[in-house]
């Protein structure tokens, strides 16, 4: 998978959650769920659950602690898929 | 050092479903699953356990300046206290109707000498990280839905 691919993905993954228009609108790899998106930390649970349930992987703890932003979040994905 | 962390109830049963599968195993403990399960009222035990968290994250990243997303982490020990790593932390909660407002500290001896502030206007600086300060001394924001809190060192002049 591409990356262009996979983060329209975890566009539309986020997109629920995110409450900062503006920072989904120009989502990246930089781009912080909680500093920049704005998805508050309880919602980052759903991002996680989501995310597990679209490619069919488990993320364990130690991923999970990672999983703050999108460059983390593509890096966990493919290698799980990998 | 003090975190805080408060939850507008009405806000949290808009924006989450805890009782969605898989969800609670991700952030709460055995214990604290067992805690929420035997609760009469769940859902604020539910968001009792992760105000607890999150102010004592806010104190942990303060100390470590690291960003680590593991609620797991974060555990009940017994009604006020939690601990992280082996480190023992002191919490106490205002719980209402509407919302849910905890404080921890790293030692109970400083609970007298806080002052919770809950006006967003109040003037404060940031410190090279970004992190709230007055006078110096660090003090602890948060805000959720309708409600903002800091919490300070009541000596701290504003």
């Amino acid at each position: 998978m591409d990356k262009e691919t996979l983060i329209a993905e975890l566009k539309a993954i986020v997109k629920p959650y995110a409450k900062d228009e503006a920072a989904l609108a120009n989502i990246n790899e930089n781009t912080d769920f909680i500093n920049d998106l704005k998805i508050n930390s309880a919602n980052l649970v759903d991002v996680i659950l989501d995310v597990e349930e679209k490619y069919n992987i488990i993320i364990d703890n130690e991923s999970m602690e990672k999983m703050v932003n999108v460059k983390a979040a593509m890096e966990i994905i493919e290698s799980k898929l990998a | 050092m003090i975190g805080n962390d408060i939850i507008d109830l009405r806000t949290a049963a808009v924006e989450s479903n805890w009782r969605r599968p898989n969800y609670l195993s991700k952030i709460f403990t055995q214990a604290e699953q067992a805690l929420v399960y035997n609760a009469v009222d769940p859902d604020k035990v539910v968001w009792w356990l992760w105000s607890a968290k999150e102010a004592v994250y806010k104190i942990v990243n303060r100390q470590t300046l690291q960003r680590r997303y593991a609620p797991l982490s974060f555990t009940y020990e017994r009604e006020n206290t939690f601990s992280h790593e082996g480190e023992k932390y002191f919490i106490e909660s205002d719980i209402t109707g509407e919302f849910i407002h905890t404080i921890a500290v790293t030692h109970p001896d400083l609970f007298p000498h806080l002052e919770v502030l809950t006006d967003p206007e109040i003037a404060y600086d940031k410190d090279e990280n970004g992190l709230p300060m007055i006078a110096g001394q660090p003090v602890s924001i948060s805000h959720h839905g309708r409600y903002w809190a800091m919490v300070k060192q009541k000596n701290l002049l504003i």
